[in-house]
């Protein structure tokens, strides 16, 4: 065997620094080649160096996504900015807040200094809230007839904010006009947020239990619940001046971590957004972001779930958890006791059991 | 809205090549690359409609990835990776030696791969550069045979 071809087989194959130099090298030119602004960078050359990179550690380059999958986490993706909800991607929007001025929210008497102020921080354009310990950290509210109205000054270096916090405790302190009309709901639901009896056709009880205007809400709700096998609940409440909602544009989309809904229902004048996010589990909820160029929020109390409503000049957003469910109301051309009443109105869906 | 074929056709145009710049560009880390890659893609998809026909999409993919990386790495920072601590880099040179065993897998190699070879060991990075451009090659093809070359004489060995 020749002599100079045995060496040049060992050192080819047990030099172990072999395929490091390479990558080193490789490494390099790429590097020369990202120094250049994008604009002048060759293409083909970083192709060919990476190419090279995966090739020397053997990678396999997996299968492409599919076409449809892509396409339908764009379309979820459009369908979020809707209504001008950031989820999921929070994590990236989280870099640009960081610039941004935070403000220290100050809480309610009733749960204490730092409860809300974990959950909920005002961040320059809007609300940042931790929905996956929403539920837990904020106890659920036994009925009260008290209101309580807070105004906080805060003050940092570069402006000052005024921040209106205010409670609403029951429906009890409404006027007597707002009492009359939700006047169908309390009478669907025990005072302690207990459970009607169970009846075997769900649809059915619900559009019972529920004010006329909200039946094509409830329908639609319970029909795209049922063909995409959540539990959800549904609004028994609807104001007499919102009838003749009509569902304009709906759609469900099955995520990696929750069922979502959509719905947007509208009379001409009136438009209701509703976003239904099933969550696997409550761990899985992200940090939601909703833009608010106000720092006015009200702080929903209900036996059954917790939730808070952002005032707008021209819309409001509702925002609350039951369960493993994140629902999110987005309203125009609505009243603020309007989204108010709406969204603590919400019961779930009968379907033979009564667990949250 | 796009049709899912031109998605296709886009996909299967630039998917390996973008996987290939994340994964360089992310510590040789398979999974981050293969996670960032289809960010890109759903980014490129969100906001194709403010494209012109006439854009590089090829340019705006690469511009998208170094946006998506820039953003994945704030989120989770990968681990730094050197070359000798990487296992994954280093798989194939530790995948162990050249048994003294009978006729040569030299053997098999014909006599340009040889040359090749010899080439590649006898010469530093910018000789090893020179001879790539004498061969017409790419020092990145040039190393990409080395490496094919290499695992064709393992593969004898075994």
């Amino acid at each position: 065997m020749n002599k100079e071809w045995f060496n040049l087989k060992d050192i080819s194959i047990t030099d172990k620094l072999s395929d490091k130099n390479m990558l080193y090298d490789l490494q390099r030119l790429l590097d020369e080649e990202l120094a250049k602004p994008l604009e002048e960078r060759d293409l083909d050359a970083v192709k060919d160096i990476t190419d090279a990179i995966v090739g020397i550690n053997d990678e396999e380059i997996p299968k492409p996504v599919g076409a449809e999958g892509i396409l339908a986490e764009v379309s979820a993706r459009k369908k979020r900015g809707r209504i001008v909800q950031l989820r999921r991607w929070a994590a990236v929007i989280s870099a640009c807040f960081a610039v941004c001025i935070a403000l220290n929210f100050y809480t309610l008497r009733t749960y204490g200094y730092n409860v809300v102020e974990t959950l909920i921080k005002a961040v320059s354009s809007g609300f940042s809230v931790d929905l996956a310990h929403f539920d837990d950290q904020l106890p659920l509210s036994p009925a009260t007839t008290a209101t309580t109205a807070t105004t906080v000054t805060t003050e940092d270096m570069q402006s000052v904010t005024t921040v209106t916090v205010t409670t609403i405790k029951s429906q009890s302190t409404m006027g007597s006009t707002e009492a009359e009309t939700t006047e169908p709901i309390t009478t669907t639901r025990s005072a302690g947020g207990g459970t009607p009896s169970v009846s075997a056709d769900p649809l059915s009880e619900a559009l019972g239990n529920s004010a006329e205007a909200a039946e094509p809400v409830v329908r639609a709700i319970w029909e795209a619940s049922s063909q995409n096998g959540m539990e959800v609940c549904y609004p028994t409440y609807i104001p007499l001046d919102a009838e003749g909602l009509e569902l304009t544009d709906s759609s469900s989309e099955q995520l990696k971590d929750s069922k979502d809904l959509y719905f947007t229902f509208s009379n001409g004048e009136k438009t209701l957004d509703l976003i239904i996010e099933e969550y696997i589990s409550k761990d899985l909820m992200p940090e939601a972001v909703i833009p608010s160029d106000k720092m006015d929020y009200y702080l929903m109390e209900s036996a059954d779930y917790n939730g808070f409503i952002i005032f707008e000049d021209e819309s409001n957003t509702a925002l609350f958890v039951y369960g493993n469910t994140v629902y999110t109301l987005h309203t125009r051309g609505f009243d603020r006791s309007d989204i108010r009443d709406i969204a603590e109105n919400f019961v779930p869906f009968f379907t033979g059991s009564s667990e949250k | 809205m796009i049709e899912p074929e031109h998605c296709t056709l886009i996909i299967e145009k630039y998917y390996n090549e973008i996987f290939s710049y994340c994964y360089a560009k992310l510590g040789y880390s398979h999974h981050s690359a293969e996670d960032c890659t289809q960010e890109v893609f759903v980014v490129f998809f969100s906001k194709h409609e403010r494209l012109d026909e006439t854009d590089n999409i090829r340019l705006w993919l690469y511009r998208a990835a170094d946006n998506v990386i820039k953003a994945f790495v704030r989120k989770a920072p990968p681990p730094a990776v050197s070359l000798e601590d990487s296992p994954e880099a280093m798989n194939i040179a530790d995948s162990g030696g050249f048994a003294e065993n009978g006729d040569s897998p030299l053997d098999l190699l014909s006599s340009e791969e040889r040359q090749l070879l010899e080439l590649y060991y006898n010469s530093d990075y910018g000789q090893r550069n020179e001879a790539a451009k004498r061969l017409g090659l790419s020092l990145p093809a040039l190393y990409r045979k080395i490496h094919k070359l290499k695992k064709k004489l393992r593969a004898a060995e075994k």
